[in-house]
C-alpha cells in the first residue's frame, strides 16, 4: 500500500512536471525572434542639394523622362564630396533633375570658416552646354543650389546658337581654305585660317569636313546669365593661383568643332584662330565704374570642362564696333568656352547676416528664392536660396566685397509664405550688419504633415534605416518643389493645402523615390523605401 | 542592494554554522553521538551544492524523519560572446547571472526519495550588450564604435518564485555525518521582464514596440529547470 502510494505520487508529479515543461517548450520562441536592428543613418552633416533646370523651359531636367545629367566633382577638396549616403563616386548622375551630395564628415573634411571645403560641380549632358558651379563651404549645414543648363537646340533668350554642318575641308588635318562661322546677327564669330592644323585631345588630326557649333551668351539677359557656365560667382586661375570671386561679364562664347568621324577639336597649330564678339554699350565695366568704352582692357578666360575652372588667358582691348556698339577680337590656339569678363576678386569670409521676421504660418522654417542683381548694371548675378527659420539669422559666407546688389523675390506658386517687399537692397554684402526682411503667410487652409521614412535592404530585411537627407514636396499639379529637412527618417512638411494632393520625393544614392498623398487635416505619412543594393552592401 | 544584503546574510549564516561545526568537532561531543547512533536524530546540517542556479551552500534542519527545511543560496556569473544582431561588425557580450536564495522543505516518502517544495528569491538575470568592437567604414565615412553605439538587453524573471521537485538521497543524513542529495524540478519564474536600451546610431532599436516584442518572445519562459547536486554535513 505504502509502495503503491509512493509510485502514484511520483508518477503524478512526473506527469505534471512533464506536461508543464513540454507544453512550455512548444511555445518557446527564440528570444530575439522578429527583432529589428534600427539605425539612424545621420553620419553626414553637410548636404549639397542641386536642382538641374532647363534654361529655356524652367523645368527640371529629367522631370518627365529618364534624362540624367552627368556630374563630375573637381577642385581642391573634390575627395570630400560623396553621394548623400556616404559613398564616393567618380561620376554622379541626377535623377528627376535632382542631385544630393554630402561632405565626408571625417575630421579632415569638416568645413570651417578658416578651412573651407572647395570643390566644383561639373555638369554635362548631351545636347546641352556643359556647365559647372563652384562651392566654398565654410560651415556644416544644408546647401540648396540650382544649376541652369542650356539646351543647344532650344536656347533661352539671350543665347544664340549657330550650327554649321559639313563645312570646310581638311586634308591630313590641315584646313584647306579659311572657315568662317558667325551667329545670325554677328554677335559672335570664329575664323579658322587656311593652313591651320586641327587636332583632338589625343593629338590626332581631324579630317574631312567639320561640324561647328557656335553659341553666344548675352551679358545683359537674365536667362543667358543664369545659364552662364560656371555661374558668375566662380573661381578662376590667374597667374597660377586659384582665386574666388565674381564675373562682370561682357559676353561668352561656346564653340564645339568636330569632324565627320566624330573627333572633337581641341588645339590649333600653324595658325591661331580668331574669335570675335560684339559688346553692347550698356555693359558695365567695374574697373572704370562706368559703361564700357573703346580702349578698355578686357580679360579673356578659357574654360576647362573637366574641372569647371576658368583660366585667364589674355587681355584684349575693346574697340568701337561695326557689329555692335563695341567689339573684341582674340587669337586663340585651343578650343574652349571663351569668356570676356572682368573678374571681381574681393570677397569676405563672413558676409551680411539676414533674418526673416514676421508670420511663418504653421512652419518653423520657410524657403525663399530670389534673383540677386548687381546694382551697378542691374544684371542677373545669381539665384539665391534662403532656408529661413523663425528666430534665427542666416550668415552669408564668401560674399563679394564692396558690391551693391539687390534681391528680386520670386513668389513661388506653391508657397504661401512670401517676402513682403518685392525687392531688398543690400549695399554691401560684406557689411557686419543684420538685415531683417519681413515675411507674411497668406494661406489659411494649410497644415503640417509628418512624414516618417523607413529604408529597408532586400538583402537584410531585419534592418531598418532611418535616413537623414533632404525631402522635396510639391503639389501634384505643379512642379514647384519645396525642400524639407529630414532627420533620422523624420520630416515635417508644412505649408501644404488641405484637400490637395502632394508628391513627396527624395534622392538616395542616385535613385529618386516618390510618394503621392492627399493631404487631410490629420495626414500622416509612413513611407517605406527599398534601399539601393550598393548602399546595403556598404553597411552589411 | 537588497540582493547583496541577503547574500551577505547567507554567507554570514553559513560562516557561523561552519564555526559551530569546528567548535563541536573540537569538543568531540555531539558529532560522535551522531555517528554512533543508529536511530534518526533531528538536527542541523550544512551543505554545499552545484545547481542550475550556480554554486552555493545550505543550512538544513531536519524536524523529523520525514521533514527537512533548508535555507540556502547559490550564485554564478559568466560572461561570454554572443551575437545579438548580425551586421555592423558587432560583438555581443553576454553577462549571465544565475542565483537564488532558497527556502525549501523536503517531504521524505522513503528513506532515499522525497518531494520538495519551496520558494526562491530569484537573482537570475540575463544581460546582453551588443556593441561594435572596431571602427566601421560606411562608404568613405569612418565611424567609431561610440558613434555606432550599443544595444543592451536584460531579462529578469520574477523575484519570488515557487519551486516543486523530486529529490533523491538526503539533504541531511538520518544518523551519519555526510549525505548526498539530487534534486530535479521546476521553478515557476513567471514571464520575464525585458529591459532594452541602446545608444548611438542604433538607439532607435530600443523602442517600446521592440521591447514588447522581446517580452512577448519570452513570455512562455515561465519555468526554469532546477537540477541540484548537494553534499550535506550534519553538524548536530
Amino acid at each position: 500500500m505504502k509502495f503503491n502510494k509512493l509510485i502514484s505520487i511520483t508518477l503524478l508529479l512526473l506527469l505534471t512536471l512533464g506536461a508543464v515543461t513540454s507544453l512550455d517548450s512548444c511555445k518557446i520562441k527564440n528570444p530575439i525572434d522578429g527583432v529589428k536592428l534600427i539605425i539612424n543613418y545621420d553620419l553626414i552633416k553637410t548636404f549639397v542639394n542641386i536642382e538641374f533646370v532647363d534654361a529655356t523651359t524652367g523645368e527640371m531636367i529629367g522631370q518627365n523622362d529618364d534624362t540624367k545629367v552627368k556630374i563630375i566633382i573637381s577642385g581642391q577638396n573634390a575627395e570630400a564630396v560623396l553621394d548623400n549616403t556616404g559613398i564616393a563616386k567618380d561620376e554622379f548622375y541626377s535623377t528627376n533633375g535632382f542631385l544630393a551630395l554630402g561632405l565626408n564628415p571625417n575630421t579632415e573634411f569638416v568645413p570651417t570658416t578658416s578651412n573651407p571645403i572647395k570643390f566644383t560641380v561639373v555638369a554635362t549632358l548631351d545636347g546641352y552646354i556643359s556647365t559647372s558651379k563652384t562651392f566654398t563651404i565654410g560651415h556644416e549645414g544644408t546647401y540648396n543650389e540650382r544649376i541652369v543648363m542650356t539646351d543647344i537646340s532650344n536656347p533661352p533668350s539671350g543665347v544664340v546658337v549657330k550650327e554649321e554642318k559639313g563645312i570646310g575641308n581638311l586634308l591630313d588635318g590641315v584646313v584647306q581654305e579659311e572657315i568662317s562661322v558667325k551667329t545670325q546677327n554677328d554677335e559672335a564669330s570664329i575664323i579658322i585660317p587656311g593652313g591651320t592644323v586641327i587636332k583632338d585631345g589625343n593629338g590626332n588630326t581631324l579630317t574631312g569636313t567639320l561640324d561647328i557649333t557656335l553659341v553666344y551668351f548675352s551679358n545683359l539677359e537674365d536667362a543667358s546669365l543664369a545659364a552662364f557656365p560656371g555661374g558668375l560667382m566662380t573661381r578662376v586661375k590667374q597667374d597660377g593661383q586659384t582665386i574666388d570671386g565674381a564675373f562682370f561679364s561682357a559676353g561668352f562664347m561656346a564653340i564645339e568643332i568636330s569632324d565627320q568621324n566624330g573627333n572633337t577639336a581641341e588645339t590649333f597649330e600653324e595658325n591661331t584662330v580668331e574669335l570675335g564678339m560684339g559688346i553692347d554699350g550698356q555693359t558695365y565695366n567695374p574697373e572704370t565704374s562706368g559703361q564700357i568704352g573703346a580702349g578698355n582692357e578686357l580679360p579673356l578666360f578659357s574654360y576647362d570642362p573637366e574641372t569647371g575652372e576658368w583660366t585667364q588667358e589674355q587681355i584684349v582691348t575693346v574697340e568701337n564696333g561695326t557689329r555692335s556698339d563695341f567689339q573684341v577680337t582674340a587669337q586663340i590656339s585651343h578650343l574652349s568656352y571663351w569668356n570676356f569678363d572682368w573678374f571681381w576678386s574681393e570677397w569676405c569670409y563672413e558676409g551680411i547676416q539676414i533674418e526673416f521676421v514676421g508670420d511663418y504660418g504653421e512652419c518653423g522654417c520657410t524657403q525663399q528664392l530670389g534673383i540677386m542683381r548687381k546694382q551697378a548694371d542691374n544684371t542677373f548675378f545669381s539665384y539665391v536660396y534662403f532656408m529661413a527659420c523663425e528666430g534665427e539669422y542666416i550668415q552669408t559666407y564668401y560674399a563679394p566685397a564692396d558690391m551693391s546688389v539687390y534681391i528680386e523675390w520670386i513668389n513661388r506658386p506653391c508657397s504661401s509664405i512670401v517676402v513682403d517687399e518685392d525687392i531688398t537692397y543690400i549695399e554691401n554684402l560684406c557689411a557686419p550688419d543684420l538685415l531683417q526682411i519681413s515675411i507674411s503667410a497668406y494661406q489659411t487652409n494649410t497644415t503640417i504633415v509628418t512624414v516618417d521614412v523607413m529604408g529597408r535592404c532586400a538583402s537584410n530585411p531585419d534592418v531598418e534605416v532611418h535616413p537623414t537627407y533632404g525631402a522635396w514636396y510639391r503639389p501634384a499639379n505643379n512642379y514647384c518643389w519645396q525642400w524639407a529637412a529630414m532627420y533620422d527618417g523624420h520630416a515635417e512638411i508644412c505649408d501644404v493645402v488641405i484637400g490637395e494632393e502632394y508628391v513627396i520625393g527624395t534622392y538616395f544614392n542616385g535613385q529618386w523615390y516618390e510618394h503621392t498623398e492627399l493631404v487631410t487635416q490629420d495626414s500622416y505619412i509612413f513611407w517605406e523605401i527599398d534601399l539601393p543594393e550598393e548602399f546595403c552592401n556598404e553597411i552589411f | 542592494m537588497r540582493r547583496i544584503t541577503i547574500l551577505v546574510f547567507l554567507v554570514f549564516t553559513l560562516g557561523l554554522s561552519s564555526q559551530m561545526i569546528a567548535q563541536q568537532a573540537e569538543n568531540g561531543s555531539d558529532l560522535s553521538k551522531i555517528i554512533k547512533t543508529s536511530e534518526f536524530t533531528p538536527g542541523w546540517a550544512i551543505g554545499i551544492k552545484a545547481s542550475t542556479f550556480g554554486f552555493g551552500g545550505e543550512v538544513i534542519k531536519s524536524f523529523n524523519e520525514k521533514f527537512n527545511l533548508r535555507l540556502g543560496g547559490s550564485y554564478f556569473k559568466q560572461n561570454y560572446d554572443y551575437t545579438f544582431v548580425d551586421g555592423l561588425n558587432t560583438k555581443g557580450i553576454n553577462y549571465s547571472t544565475v542565483g537564488a536564495i532558497t527556502l525549501i522543505t523536503d517531504w521524505h516518502l522513503t528513506n532515499w526519495f522525497h518531494l520538495s517544495g519551496g520558494v526562491l528569491y530569484n537573482m537570475t538575470e540575463l544581460e546582453i550588450e551588443s556593441k561594435a568592437t572596431e571602427a566601421h567604414t560606411f562608404g568613405e565615412i569612418e565611424v567609431t564604435p561610440e558613434t555606432i553605439g550599443s544595444i543592451y538587453y536584460r531579462l529578469n524573471p520574477n523575484d519570488l518564485c515557487p519551486y516543486l521537485g523530486l529529490g533523491f538521497g538526503r539533504t541531511i543524513s538520518k544518523n551519519k555525518v555526510v549525505s548526498f542529495n539530487f534534486d530535479i524540478g521546476a521553478v515557476y519564474q513567471g514571464s520575464p521582464k525585458v529591459t532594452l536600451e541602446a545608444t548611438g546610431m542604433v538607439s532607435p532599436t530600443a523602442n517600446e514596440d521592440q521591447r514588447q516584442l522581446l517580452e512577448n518572445n519570452v513570455k512562455d519562459y515561465k519555468f526554469f529547470p532546477f537540477i541540484n547536486f548537494q553534499l550535506g554535513f550534519r553538524i548536530f
